[in-house]
């Protein structure tokens, strides 16, 4: 099967500062599949993408897009991928229909094409109202729908999304997956997918690549990443007033691996040790938890391993 | 195949920033006619009479003068503040041509440059109460000098760093190029210093062409004039378009 994008030992350092955005970065994206790219802010996630659309250049290795070598040719890759970008202030004027109408054209679609594709856009990304007003005109939201919009037209080979639902209210980020997924489903077309929401990846991605300070942690399916995480059972715990009291945590520590983010504590155990680990929360008293639920691995959890966070081990 | 394609993204390009001037047109139509309008006056209500030379001088001058203010500070400044917001990444990452941009920009500035232009000809061709000759001639003289203007306002705006230092440089070059060239003057009366300077000066060229071609005199007089023209155009939208990086780093 052809790759889409191959990496091998991609690094990006920054001049200005010296900063290592990238470092020997090894990863396939598959013709076909929904690939995702997950980490934490300043990761090095759209360092990557950067270089795969031709915008930034490599400080070494190789990169390849749809068998094109970008790093010798970024001008060949433009016309093989669709990428939307998190900045259209260049178009800030334009309005929405304009935005999608222009890059459909932009990308070869004759006048009619573009305006019928326009016009289905608009209606499946629930934006037809807005059609006539300026981008800057419009929320944050609806800006990043008409971005959606630009990068949707031209039915692309290859679609690169960098963090595309950041502002997007729920209704609207599931419509948008769902859209995403029928491209990929109806037409082929293969999906880079850049995004810190491990909601967005569970739903979304056939594979995915976990990346922090620049390096590769993790790459896999989500199910194959969870089990990284083994078999074991997970207790998430919303402490009463922040935190929970210091004994407990420790004690905790002692009988799984405890992870603390987001004002949780997420706890992960064998089946027969989670049951201790349920009683010590008994013993310091329930008054110092809010909420708490039991469950299996998630994304988060191998997330949150990866990016650090533990607390203790058993 | 490939030049209609180049031929097509141009003229969409060109729509996609002409369409910024239904928010900043009226404005912009304002300042352009305003500054060599202002200019104008002031030269004539302070130096009293004036000679039929000395009306074409002015004319011509403040056609240049309108010219210089939207295709080198309005467009140096739009790139440069365009380059520091990243603005242009969103073009970068479509199948259209460094070219196609740089003409669509310069093509924009250059019809915003319209309204200016002809009001101040034609304002001044009253008040100055002369013959003014409108031709193939003067047209080309007009293009060809807006041509150059704009490729020294896109590479003002492509060559800063911050869209501040792009407004600062543009500013500093309009000066230059209206009052340390012969723009309202004739070349000889100017120090030497200024003479050599100005023989070097993409306006004085373009001053002299558009004076002679509104003065009706013969092509052939000011050929010279538009080759030169056409030789700064060619060479500094080369320039400017192997300027134009899309890729950082």
């Amino acid at each position: 099967m052809q790759m889409a994008i191959e990496a091998s030992g991609l690094s990006k350092t920054y001049k200005k500062n010296n900063v290592k955005a990238n470092i020997e970065l090894n990863l396939q994206v598959q013709e076909g599949e929904i690939f995702g790219l997950l980490g934490p802010n300043g990761a090095g996630k759209t360092t990557f993408v950067k270089q795969v659309v031709g915008l930034l250049k490599p400080s070494s290795g190789g990169l390849k897009v749809m068998g094109e070598d970008v790093i010798a040719n970024p001008d060949a890759v433009r016309s093989r991928l669709n990428y939307m970008s998190q900045n259209i202030f260049a178009v800030w004027h334009l309005k929405v229909r304009e935005v999608i109408e222009y890059s459909g054209r932009l990308r070869g679609l004759s006048l009619g094409e573009a305006k019928k594709q326009t016009k289905i856009l608009l209606e499946e990304l629930g934006i037809e109202e807005h059609a006539e007003k300026a981008i800057f005109h419009l929320s944050g939201g609806l800006r990043q729908l008409a971005g959606f919009g630009a990068a949707f037209i031209g039915k692309p080979k290859l679609l690169v999304l960098d963090e595309p639902t950041s502002a997007l209210d729920v209704a609207r980020r599931r419509k948008l997956w769902d859209k995403v997924r029928e491209l990929n489903q109806k037409e082929g077309v293969t999906v880079l997918l850049v995004t810190h929401s491990v909601i967005e990846a569970e739903h979304l991605l056939d594979r995915l690549a976990i990346i922090q300070d620049g390096r590769l942690k993790a790459m896999g399916s989500p199910g194959e990443l969870k089990q990284r995480v083994d078999n074991r059972l997970r207790l998430e715990i919303i402490p009463h007033n922040g935190g929970l009291p210091g004994g407990l945590t420790r004690d905790l520590g002692q009988v799984g691996e405890v992870f603390e983010a987001n004002n949780r504590v997420v706890v992960l155990a064998s089946r027969g040790t989670l049951q201790k680990a349920v009683g010590l929360v008994e013993q310091y008293g329930l008054d110092c938890i809010d909420d708490f639920r039991i469950g299996t691995a998630s994304l988060e959890d191998v997330y949150l391993k990866l990016g650090g966070g533990i607390l203790g081990a058993a | 195949m490939v030049l209609r394609r180049f031929f097509l993204n141009t003229l969409i390009l060109f729509k996609m920033q002409v369409a910024l001037y239904r928010f900043l047109g009226l404005f912009t139509a304002i300042v352009a006619v305003l500054v060599p309008l202002g200019t104008l006056f002031l030269i004539l209500f302070t130096s009293g009479s004036t000679s039929e030379e000395h009306a074409y001088l002015l004319l011509a001058g403040n056609i240049v003068v309108s010219l210089v203010n939207t295709c080198i500070t309005s467009l140096g400044q739009y790139i440069g503040n365009m380059k520091e917001a990243r603005g242009f990444e969103f073009y970068a990452t479509l199948p259209v041509s460094k070219l196609s941009l740089v003409l669509a920009l310069m093509c924009s500035n250059i019809m915003l440059s319209l309204p200016g232009f002809i009001a101040v000809g034609i304002l001044g061709w009253l008040i100055l109460g002369i013959q003014i000759s409108i031709g193939p001639g003067f047209f080309l003289a007009v293009i060809l000098t807006a041509a150059t203007m704009a490729s020294i306002g896109t590479m003002i705006g492509v060559t800063s760093k911050t869209g501040q230092q792009a407004n600062h440089i543009s500013l500093v070059a309009m000066f230059v190029f209206i009052f340390l060239a012969p723009v309202y003057y004739q070349i000889e009366s100017l120090p030497l210093v200024l003479q050599w300077w100005g023989r070097i000066q993409p306006v004085t060229y373009g001053a002299n062409a558009i004076r002679a071609a509104l003065a009706g005199l013969p092509v052939s007089v000011y050929l010279g004039d538009l080759i030169i023209l056409l030789a700064l155009a060619t060479v500094s939208l080369t320039i400017v378009t192997k300027g134009i990086k899309w890729r950082e780093g």
